[in-house]
């Protein structure tokens, strides 16, 4: 149908070398890009797994979400009427370094008024907490369902273990002397 | 061939292979050396974007065929190129040749429906069943087309031999 010449003529058609050059750079900026866009979407990925993460990452004492008012503080009431020692600054709120076992520092706030524990016991001592009491807080989490506090109040000199059953979330107090 | 023991070729090497084939579908198509490039340069580039893996070697070969005939009518499309024959960037044809570049000519003024698989049969060597594949249009449509095609060209020929 058609002759060697045309057929020829239609071969010497080629691309020039520059469009070589232009292809493989386009398709290495392009794997340059997607690498980039990957690298940026995992970053974000991972941004926001840490926000989540960290968000989430309140103490497991909170989990019966009364009395905690932010991700890393109790509040803690304390209205029993003092006894020995009136404390004039019986209003006055304390804070007490706690450390939990994650290593993350919390304060235990303790106004004057009964002390309501986070998960809502009552302080059992017939010795009310007096506004002077520096209390320890050591947390051990013992087992996979307890979390052990020791407190002591300098005060009266007194030590208490508290239990907390995270299978019943209930609490145990126990003074020890 | 099995998809997963076929090894995809990289860009340099699809380009080395098959770069002059499918710039002649395009410049053909567009008649213009830039608008070819470009085309080129974008269907390299959606290989590289799609991943493309491949079959074998004629899946390869039938893939960037269509597409780039795709694109050139995207191209067409997109522009609304009026498409004149503008053949003098083939180098400098001596009189003696004139009748080749004419028929050439001719060609590429062919319907887009026709002039793939004229250019594919008669100028790339493939058969009628190739095309088929390649197109992804039957036997016996290629061959209507190339008849078509055949035809067209020939009342291309004698209406300027009649001038």
């Amino acid at each position: 149908m058609f002759n060697k010449e045309t057929i020829n003529r239609y071969k010497e058609i080629k691309p020039d070398e520059s469009l070589r050059r232009r292809v493989l750079e386009q398709s290495v900026t392009h794997k340059r890009q997607n690498y980039t866009y990957k690298v940026s979407f995992l970053a974000l990925c991972c941004l926001l797994l840490f926000f989540v993460v960290s968000n989430n990452a309140k103490p497991e004492l909170v989990m019966d979400h009364q009395v905690v008012n932010e991700q890393s503080r109790m509040i803690v009431e304390y209205n029993a009427s003092p006894t020995r020692e009136v404390n004039e600054d019986e209003e006055q709120f304390y804070q007490i370094p706690l450390k939990i076992v994650n290593g993350k520092e919390l304060y235990l706030e303790v106004n004057s008024g009964r002390l309501l524990l986070p998960s809502g016991i009552e302080y059992l001592s017939n010795e009310p907490l007096h506004s002077n009491v520096e209390l320890f807080w050591v947390i051990e989490d013992m087992t996979n369902h307890q979390y052990i506090l020791t407190m002591k109040d300098r005060f009266f000199q007194s030590s208490y273990i508290m239990i907390y059953d995270k299978e019943n979330l209930s609490w145990t107090i126990q003074k020890m002397k | 061939m099995d998809a997963s023991k076929y090894r995809t070729p990289s860009i340099e090497e699809l380009y080395s292979f098959y770069a002059d084939m499918l710039y002649r579908l395009a410049y053909s198509h567009v008649l213009n050396k830039e608008d070819a490039e470009d085309i080129i340069a974008e269907v390299f580039l959606k290989v590289v974007k799609k991943k493309q893996n491949f079959n074998d070697q004629n899946h390869e070969k039938a893939w960037l065929i269509r597409v780039t005939i795709n694109t050139c009518h995207d191209f067409i499309r997109r522009k609304k190129l009026r498409v004149f024959i503008q053949l003098d960037t083939i180098e400098d044809i001596p009189d003696e040749e004139q009748t080749s570049k004419d028929i050439l000519e001719h060609v590429f003024q062919l319907d887009k429906k026709y002039k793939s698989c004229v250019l594919l049969y008669y100028f790339e060597d493939f058969s009628v069943s190739e095309i088929s594949k390649t197109l992804l249009i039957s036997e016996s449509a290629v061959k209507m087309r190339l008849k078509r095609g055949r035809e067209q060209l020939k009342m291309m020929i004698g209406r300027e031999e009649n001038v």
